[in-house]
């Protein structure tokens, strides 16, 4: 195993502050009111303190539970009703100045510390419970600084998770394995326009590397007599390397519901993932995608007989988004969805089934027909031989699955997840645009699956759609690939877009 | 009607009042004796009965309290027993710190924010409040034989 610092293992630093108001008289007045001993300062000290507690343990221990979320020291920050902090206190807060990657404040007549801090030091911020929430946002917002309002816990856990899959993308740094340039492949015209753009916009690096590189490092102890790079002591899969092949493959094999695909093809494949997982720890990568049609054509695939399809589906369970067809996109894609709900998605061909009687369009993908085309259109589908066993979450179990091979020769080996057995279910789908400025998210509902017998790229899930129409004018303006998960995770993808300043489009 | 709640009030306090008398007359009290009697000074405070209180959760206990007392027809109640302010605080809690305040001016100790956050349960507070009377009996007896002792100097001479 390989150390690959993974963006599934990042986590969110979160600051609680609060703004106690300790009035130094006692007094009433249009904004105070109460029997005289509730209005003193030993009142207030107490009080204070009491909420500052009641927060930190209630509030602040209900967001510590949830995975990623790592909660530093909460603030306690007096201040008189003469409303202002010493510089004692303001440095409290300065001190957590690039440790915290977002500051909840919360407490009353709280808002103006928050603003000027907020401004002053340019950290995201967050007001949490009345009355700061909803003011201290719009103060902000409207002066052009990060800041959010948080409705309740759930508000807060979604607000938190997105931050997190935000600073996890940018700890995103794809291996990306391609053959002749590094914008887009044969396979993915519908790539970024600009991956410099998206390194701006999302903080997400690309590390290219050359296929006919990779291809020769799955040569095991020829470090140095690669036709690639002669006399060069690089990565090549070594005998350690090997062994951890010949394990895994065994347990791949022994773990499966059926397999047709014979050892040695399997062990062909999972030298990919390896030697995959070993450039990602060398070059800093925790992400990898790799040309399809670009790197069959040259007809070393042939040769080395595997495909990338098993490693898609092996690095996806493992938290290492992996995407096909040099889809740089899809794969940030991936990234963002792992890392938004804990589950492991899955990135297919999407597309609107076609059908005229019993009739379907577009057979060559594994699509046939099903009863549900008799009930309603708004079916689509989404097919590819890269399912994984946790699209349901890196914390469940396994789904169980069976081997097969990709190609008619037999090797290639590919996972398959029979998706008939979870018919009902809830699917999101999501997928950044080409332009990385708008997110599309669309919710389906599971009909059947496809190809869980079949060989090929032919694998998949039927789903049913709001509107079929709707959403296939709205995806021809993201692309093909969409990554899915089971579970409704719409407003989750809605609070992403909303840190990342993208437009949702949602179907 | 404000002559019935004026008596209630005043009974209420009188009543709580001779717990605090009956704790302080004592020079040596045992720990279990003084939760005994502050106790009883708790559920009089609160309007309480004491098969009322079915747990030793102090926040819980001011809780029903507050339930109680919201039952109670309008201007029943003392002010302070409804207190309530904005900014997040339960009625629960300000009810806590009102009793808190209350113990401070009546026992002469001096509970402040840190011993507030510290009290959980009764258990925690009957704790915290026998070791002030204890530490300021202890004062009061270094204080008094110093007194002595300048008596007997003077007195001597």
């Amino acid at each position: 195993m390989y150390d690959v610092k993974k963006s599934v293992d990042v986590e969110l630093n979160v600051q609680l502050v609060y703004t106690a108001l300790i009035h130094e008289y006692a007094y009433e007045g249009p904004c105070r009111f109460g029997p005289p001993e509730a209005l003193t300062q030993e009142f207030d000290l107490m009080n204070q303190a009491e909420i500052f507690k009641m927060w930190t343990q209630g509030y602040g221990g209900a967001l510590s539970q949830i995975p990623g979320i790592h909660l530093l020291d909460p603030l306690y920050i007096k201040m008189s009703d003469e409303f202002f902090i010493t510089d004692e206190e303001e440095q409290k807060l300065a001190d957590c100045v690039g440790k915290a990657d977002i500051f909840i404040f919360t407490g009353m007549r709280g808002e103006g510390i928050m603003k000027e801090f907020a401004m002053r030091y340019h950290v995201p911020v967050a007001g949490e419970g009345m009355f700061a929430s909803t003011i201290e946002h719009a103060v902000l917002n409207a002066r052009g600084y990060e800041s959010y309002a948080i409705l309740d816990l759930p508000d807060a856990i979604r607000l938190l998770k997105a931050l997190r899959a935000r600073k996890a993308l940018q700890r995103t740094k794809v291996l990306a394995v391609t053959r002749n340039n590094s914008q887009y492949s044969m396979g993915g015209q519908d790539a970024f326009i600009s991956n410099d753009m998206v390194t701006k916009k999302l903080g997400a690096r690309f590390n290219y590397f050359s296929f006919h590189e990779f291809l020769d490092m799955m040569h095991v102890n020829e470090h140095g007599k690669n036709h690639t790079l002669p006399g060069r002591q690089v990565y090549n899969l070594t005998d350690k390397d090997m062994e951890e092949v010949k394990e895994w493959s065994q347990e791949l094999s022994d773990g499966s519901a059926e397999n047709d695909v014979q050892q040695h093809y399997i062990e062909n494949s999972v030298k990919a993932a390896v030697l995959i997982e070993k450039l990602c720890e060398h070059f800093g990568c925790n992400a990898f995608t790799a040309v399809c049609p670009d790197g069959c054509a040259t007809r070393r695939m042939n040769e080395e007989q595997f495909t990338f399809c098993f490693s898609h589906s092996l690095l996806n369970e493992m938290g290492i988004p992996s995407g096909c067809e040099y889809d740089l996109l899809g794969t940030l894609s991936i990234a963002a969805l792992a890392n938004l709900t804990g589950k492991a998605p899955y990135m297919g061909n999407t597309q609107p089934c076609i059908w005229r009687g019993k009739q379907v369009e577009g057979e060559f993908a594994g699509i046939g027909y099903i009863e549900d085309m008799d009930r309603t259109q708004n079916i689509y589908y989404s097919g590819h031989a890269t399912p994984n066993r946790l699209i349901h979450g890196f914390d469940t179990e396994k789904t169980p699955y069976a081997l097969r091979p990709f190609t008619h020769s037999g090797w290639g080996a590919t996972m398959r997840i029979d998706f008939s057995q979870y018919r009902g279910e809830t699917i999101t789908l999501m997928r950044f645009d080409p332009l990385c400025e708008k997110i599309m998210v669309a919710k389906g509902t599971v009909l059947d699956g496809f190809g869980y017998h079949a060989t090929g790229c032919t694998e998949g899930v039927y789903f049913e759609v709001a509107d079929k129409y709707e959403y296939f004018h709205k995806q021809a303006k993201f692309g093909l690939h969409m990554p899915l998960v089971f579970g409704d995770h719409v407003d989750d993808v809605r609070m992403l877009g909303e840190v990342l300043g993208m437009e949702v489009v949602t179907a | 009607m404000r002559q019935k709640i004026k008596e209630r009030i005043l009974r209420q306090q009188k009543l709580s009042q001779n717990f605090v008398d009956l704790i302080l007359s004592q020079k040596y009290m045992d720990q279990a004796e003084f939760k005994k009697l502050f106790f009883a000074y708790m559920c009089s405070k609160f309007s309480l009965e004491t098969e009322e209180v079915t747990t030793d959760n102090f926040y819980e206990i001011c809780q029903i309290s507050a339930e109680k007392v919201a039952k109670m027809p309008h201007g029943e109640l003392d002010a302070a027993e409804s207190a309530s302010k904005c900014g997040g605080a339960t009625t629960a809690m300000n009810k806590k710190i009102l009793f808190l305040l209350a113990v401070n001016r009546e026992y002469q100790i001096q509970l402040d924010a840190d011993d507030s956050i510290r009290i959980d349960t009764f258990s925690d507070l009957t704790d915290c409040v026998y070791q002030k009377l204890i530490e300021k009996r202890r004062q009061q007896d270094e204080t008094e034989s110093s007194e002595d002792c300048y008596v007997e100097k003077y007195a001597g001479n």
